[in-house]
């Protein structure tokens, strides 16, 4: 593989798994917050 | 990943288990309905072969694309969908006024024609996933195999009807019925996805494949085909303009993040994209004899890449007849997911005049199933039914963005996107998108795909054409005539306004699909 394509995978990757993860973890923390807050 | 799955599923099921409420028992639960009402074929199919065709470049300006249009529009529909209550026609009624009523139907119409169609290709899929656990397909000429499958089958007839009663089925048991679908069907996607994945980056030359998807040339990087690969790429795969995300926000809680929610809907169906393309492409690359066969193979259509080359690969893959079942499980999981969704969309406008959910359900199946019975006995007209929806999407976001702009983008995002609840804020920048860059790209993907059709057939102007201008705009005609001539009656059908006048979004209301 080119550096370049090296670069590309990793970046989406990152850019959107990584982001994904973080988007799902944001809102079972929201969702936690909101269930403590409606008890 | 895995882990993430199996907290989602754990999430859902607690929240299921303390007890019934209306709508989605946990926002959970309405994000991953959204990302399975998003990820469908289009995903599987499509994504993979555009980006091996066009690499690292089109993958970027996919990841742009979506960003500054595709999540924006997506949550400026989760706007009206939760802000109104109502389906589309209803939605649009409320939000944008009486005299657009019409414009929400026409969407419901766009809806009813892709589920006719789309549980067709549906029943191929079905067809093929019973032919991997013989290995049915093995062994004979692939090409021979897909025609007699998709024209003048019974059997094909007899699954599209299955397929059509699966759906209508679990839309009939309404939001709940949803959830627990998607319990079964997203984990398995995903599952299934990720173990092809490995499978296909284990083979010898997969890197191959790899380089192809991603190597980034700044000239295709600066070619505005890429871009528009890209921009149709995302509006056909992540579902703005189809009445999805209004018709599913109406069963939300009123008091969570919408932009959050929205921006994790977009980001999960770019995920499942470019996991199909670790699933595809090394495959492909890996497998074909020649570099030059790869690309061929990848430029030859959806039908063709699954079903005449995806199958021809499975054949010499090791372990292919598992792989090819696991395959063909993933791209029903994503399709009858959408699929449902679809009934909902079409559905919903029926209980919201007033109407029975069990007779809405029936009346739009049996809809279908006239409508869709020529798209499962004969391919060619399946095509021109795809061929008229994917213009009429890109149309359906010019028609969000309307009803956004007639309401006041301001107001959108001051009041609604930024209220208490919002994680993330949002800025100036979703304004200028939904005013003028999201209508603008929409606007010139229409006109490219319209101007690309001209050269597909030389009666361009035929109305009974398969793939041409004639075709478009007679059916898109008819649709928007019989839409107008009824907005009045549809929108007296409507009775009840839930748009409260402080600034917050109401309840989730009792109808029959949200308990």
């Amino acid at each position: 593989m080119t550096p370049i394509a090296i670069f590309m995978m990793i970046f989406t990757s990152i850019s959107v798994f990584g982001t994904f993860a973080w988007s799902i973890y944001r809102l079972i923390h929201m969702s936690k917050k909101q269930v403590s807050e409606e008890q | 990943m895995l882990e993430i799955l199996s907290f989602l599923i754990r999430r859902i099921s607690m929240a299921n288990a303390k007890g019934k409420k209306l709508g989605y028992s946990s926002q959970l639960a309405f994000v991953v309905s959204l990302i399975a009402g998003s990820v469908g074929t289009g995903n599987i199919w499509r994504f993979p072969r555009v980006a091996a065709r066009n690499g690292g470049a089109f993958i970027l300006a996919y990841i742009i694309m979506m960003a500054i249009v595709i999540i924006p529009v997506m949550m400026g529909e989760h706007v009206i969908g939760r802000l109104t209550r109502h389906g589309t026609p209803g939605a649009f009624k409320d939000f944008a006024g009486r005299k657009s009523t019409w414009l929400g139907a026409i969407v419901v119409i766009i809806m009813a024609m892709t589920a006719s169609y789309y549980s067709a290709v549906l029943s191929w899929v079905v067809y093929y996933l019973g032919l991997s656990f013989t290995k049915g397909y093995f062994g004979v000429d692939k090409a021979v195999l897909f025609s007699s499958i998709s024209n003048g089958n019974p059997m094909t007839l007899l699954l599209f009807v299955f397929v059509l009663g699966v759906s209508a089925f679990i839309a009939y048991k309404g939001v709940s019925g949803i959830e627990k679908a998607n319990k079964i069907f997203i984990p398995i996607l995903f599952i299934a996805l990720l173990v092809t994945a490995i499978h296909s980056l284990t083979l010898p030359g997969a890197t191959k494949g790899l380089n192809y998807m991603f190597d980034f040339k700044f000239s295709d990087f600066l070619n505005y085909k890429v871009w528009l690969e890209a921009l149709t790429q995302a509006v056909w795969s992540a579902g703005p303009g189809w009445g999805l995300v209004i018709t599913l926000a109406v069963f939300s809680n009123p008091k969570s993040d919408v932009a959050l929610t929205s921006t994790t809907n977009g980001l999960g169906d770019m995920f499942a994209a470019v996991l199909a393309g670790f699933a595809v492409i090394p495959a492909i690359f890996a497998l074909s004899p020649t570099t030059e066969a790869a690309i061929a193979m990848c430029a030859s259509g959806n039908n063709g890449l699954t079903f005449l080359s995806m199958t021809s690969l499975f054949e010499v893959m090791p372990a292919g007849h598992l792989i090819s079942i696991l395959f063909f499980i993933s791209l029903l999981m994503a399709g009858l997911s959408s699929n449902v969704c679809h009934f909902m969309i079409c559905s919903l406008p029926f209980v919201d005049s007033g109407k029975d959910r069990k007779k809405s359900i029936l009346g739009i199946f049996i809809l279908l199933l006239v409508w869709g019975a020529p798209s499962a006995w004969n391919a060619t007209f399946l095509s021109n039914q795809d061929w008229v929806v994917g213009q009429m999407m890109i149309i359906g976001v010019m028609f969000s963005c309307y009803a956004l702009v007639k309401f006041g983008v301001r107001r959108v995002r001051t009041i609604y996107l930024n209220n208490n609840y919002s994680n993330l804020k949002i800025g100036v920048w979703w304004e200028i998108s939904i005013k003028f860059i999201a209508p603008l790209i929409a606007g010139i993907m229409f006109v490219w795909w319209t101007i690309q059709c001209f050269g597909w057939e030389k009666n361009w102007w035929n109305p009974f054409g398969v793939n041409n201008f004639g075709t478009f705009v007679f059916q898109g005609a008819i649709m928007a005539i019989v839409a107008y001539a009824f907005n009045n009656k549809i929108a007296d059908s409507i009775k009840n306004n839930y748009v409260p006048q402080d600034g917050s979004f109401p309840d989730v209301p009792v109808n029959g699909f949200s308990s």
